[in-house]
Parts: structure tokens; sequence; C-alpha cells
């Protein structure tokens, strides 16, 4: 199962949405009907493609590798997680964003354990999407700020209300906050 | 949010450059964002209904069914989303409002003794097209700083039911609002956004 398939499912229910506008004005029933039913078909395919996710997720939390091998996929959860988690949100799915962001905690709470301060997830900080960049950054603000605030800036000014540009400033909010009272209580003494 | 706030985040939703005709393009990609979230919402609710629905009055279409009733339902509920979206555009294509803009009442403030007076019951809502007028179709009432946690018993009940506290904007932009808060907070402890702001 792929992320993806949830952004494609997007594309579709974006183009079934155009396709019923001039509908809602016409009186053909008929047509309308058609249309409501594929857009049910959509949905009933967004719920598995969810359900589907979690399973994965779920799956690779516990999954039994060696040392080396559990880094690797745990961090593959984490990229794989947030994507869902971070599509869930974007279609206004806020239930399932949060059942997939409780999975991604539980992912790094088992990354922690074995590997205290998120080594792994640094790698990340590269990867292509944005949603992945943020979380990993999300995360890792505290310990690495000097890599992670430039990479959440960059989302943050694409300004353009996805998730992952919300997330950003969301993050970034209460860490300038804290830097400006830092730079308060320093020019005090 | 209000223009020129500290750290330059007046103006969130609007595009930083760009011509009138690139901003109202880029809002109208918004809005239909937000538009086709509450789609995907009310085809999962035709969806469980299907599942429910009773053997009368059955429409057999393209190897599925459903109620004349549940389609006429449907379509009545998205032609009210595409008022709402089309009340969210014009909104965002005028640009961003002070909060004074906002309010239901810019010229004095009054305090209701409480929230359900304000907004819950069928009484209140007729008190307050009496006093303000409707919300307007694809708007709702908002409160800014929310009536209930903590807030309820640290704000005073005259500061908290006022209407300098209560602000006129798009449904579908209060449904986007109100989504935010409830996300995961960013802090790995499981709370929503909105119980993380609150402390």
């Amino acid at each position: 199962m792929e992320v993806d398939e949830i952004s494609r499912l997007a594309e579709k229910l974006d183009a079934w949405f155009d396709g019923i506008l001039p509908l809602l004005e016409s009186n053909d029933a008929a047509a309308q009907s058609k249309a409501l039913l594929e857009g049910v078909e959509i949905a009933k395919e967004f719920d598995r493609i969810k359900e589907e996710g979690i399973a994965v997720l779920n799956a690779l939390l516990n999954r039994q590798d060696n040392a080396d091998g559990r880094v690797a996929s745990l961090v593959q959860g984490f990229a794989f997680g947030v994507q869902l988690l971070g599509a869930l949100y974007e279609l206004g799915d806020t239930d399932g964003g949060n059942k997939g962001a409780h999975l991604v905690r539980d992912v790094v709470k088992k990354l922690d354990a074995i590997e205290p301060g998120g080594v792994s997830l640094a790698a990340l900080l590269d990867h292509p999407d944005d949603v992945v960049r943020v979380y990993a950054g999300q995360y890792l603000i505290d310990r690495m700020p000097e890599r992670v605030v430039p990479v959440l800036r960059s989302i943050d000014e694409k300004n353009d209300g996805r998730h992952a540009s919300m997330r950003a400033m969301t993050v970034l909010f209460p860490w300038d906050w804290d830097q400006k009272e830092k730079e308060r209580g320093t020019r005090k003494k | 949010m209000p223009a020129g706030t500290e750290g330059g985040r007046g103006g969130q939703f609007r595009p930083k450059d760009g011509t009138p005709a690139v901003i109202e393009e880029e809002a109208k990609k918004r809005i239909v964002r937000l538009a086709i979230r509450r789609t995907l919402r009310l085809l999962a609710l035709s969806l469980l209904r299907l599942g429910a629905r009773g053997a009368v009055n059955i429409i057999p279409i393209v190897g599925e069914v459903l109620t004349a009733i549940e389609i006429m339902r449907t379509i009545s509920e998205l032609a009210q989303l595409k008022v709402d979206a089309d009340a969210a555009l014009e909104f965002v294509k005028k640009g961003p409002r002070t909060l004074q803009e906002l309010q239901v009442s810019s010229d004095s403030a009054e305090a209701f003794p409480s929230y359900d007076q304000f907004t819950k019951t069928e009484w209140t809502q007729a008190q307050l097209a009496k006093r303000f007028g409707s919300a307007g179709d694809g708007y709702e009432y908002h409160h800014i700083v929310t009536q209930g946690g903590a807030n309820a018993s640290n704000i005073p009940p005259d500061q908290l039911h006022n209407t300098d506290n209560i602000i006129r904007i798009p449904k579908l932009l209060h449904e986007a609002v109100t989504a935010e808060y409830q996300q995961d907070a960013p802090d790995g402890s499981g709370r929503t956004v909105y119980e993380w702001a609150a402390n």
C-alpha cells in the first residue's frame, strides 16, 4: 500500500466535485443519482485506503527485526505514517489523522528506546515530501535546532495553506517565542 | 489573523505576491479544497445511511441502490455546500479584515449570561437574528476565545459571553479553524492543538 493512493484519490474527488457542481442546479435526478453513487464509491475507497494504511503502520510497529533492521523499519514507518496522517488531515479526516499521529508517536518512542537522540530521524530532514521533513523537524527541533529551523522556515514560507506549511508554522511559533524570551532574559542580565 | 501582527503573520491566508487575478485564483483553489473536505464527509455519511437504509423506495443505478429520499437529502446538502463555498470565496476575495469588521457588534459590547443563551437554543438564535440579523447564508458565528474548558473558570463570564468575543465568518473557514485546533499537538503529548495552545 502506498500513500500516493490517497493523493490519487484526492484528485479523483476533485474531478468528481467539478463534475457534480453543474448537476446541482439541474433537475436531472438520474444524472444526480449516478454522480452521487460515483462519489459514494470514492468514499468507500477512501475508507479502504485509510484502514490499510493504519494496518501497515501497525504491522511495522510490531515487526521483529535485528537492531539495525529495526531502526530502518521504524524510520520507514515514521515516513509512511506522517504521509498518511498528512493526507488524512488534508482531506479533513481529523480523527483518522489523529489516529495516525498516535501511531507515529509510538514509532518515535520505540526509536528513542533503541537510539536516543533521534539520529536516524535526522536523515528525513532531506526527504522530498514536505510533510515528512516537517514532522521529523517537529521531533528534532530541540535536539538539533540549527538544522531543523531552516528546514521548517522554508516550508512555512510556502504559505500555501497545506498541512505541512500550517504545521511548520505551529512548530516554529513557540520556538520563535522561546528564543525572544531568552533574548529578553539575556538583555536584562 | 489581522494584517500587521507581530512576526509578520498577518494575512496568513493571502498570497504574498501576485496580481489580483493570481490571488483570486489561489483563494479559489483553497476554498475548493475546504469544500472537498466537507464533500468527503457528506459522502461518508451517505455511505453510512446507505448501509442502514430500509428497503422502501429504492432506486437501482449502476449496480448500487440508494433511496430517493437519501439522494434528495445528499444533493440538497451538496447544494448548500456550494452556497457555503461561494460565500467563503467572496469573503476571501475581499482580503483581510480588521477585528472590528468581523465582530457582530462593533458599536458597543453586549454581555450574555451564558453560552447557551448566545448560540445553542432556538430561542437564542431567534434573539440573535433580532439583534444582529442572521449570520447569513454560508456564514456562522464563531467564538474567538472558546467558552469551555479552563476558560469557563478563568475568564469572567461577562467577558467570555460578550459580543466582542463573537465574530461572523464563512462556515467553511470556521470548519477549517476548528479542524486545525482538533489535530494532534506538535509536542508529542497526545493532546490536541487546542489543549496544547491553552497551556
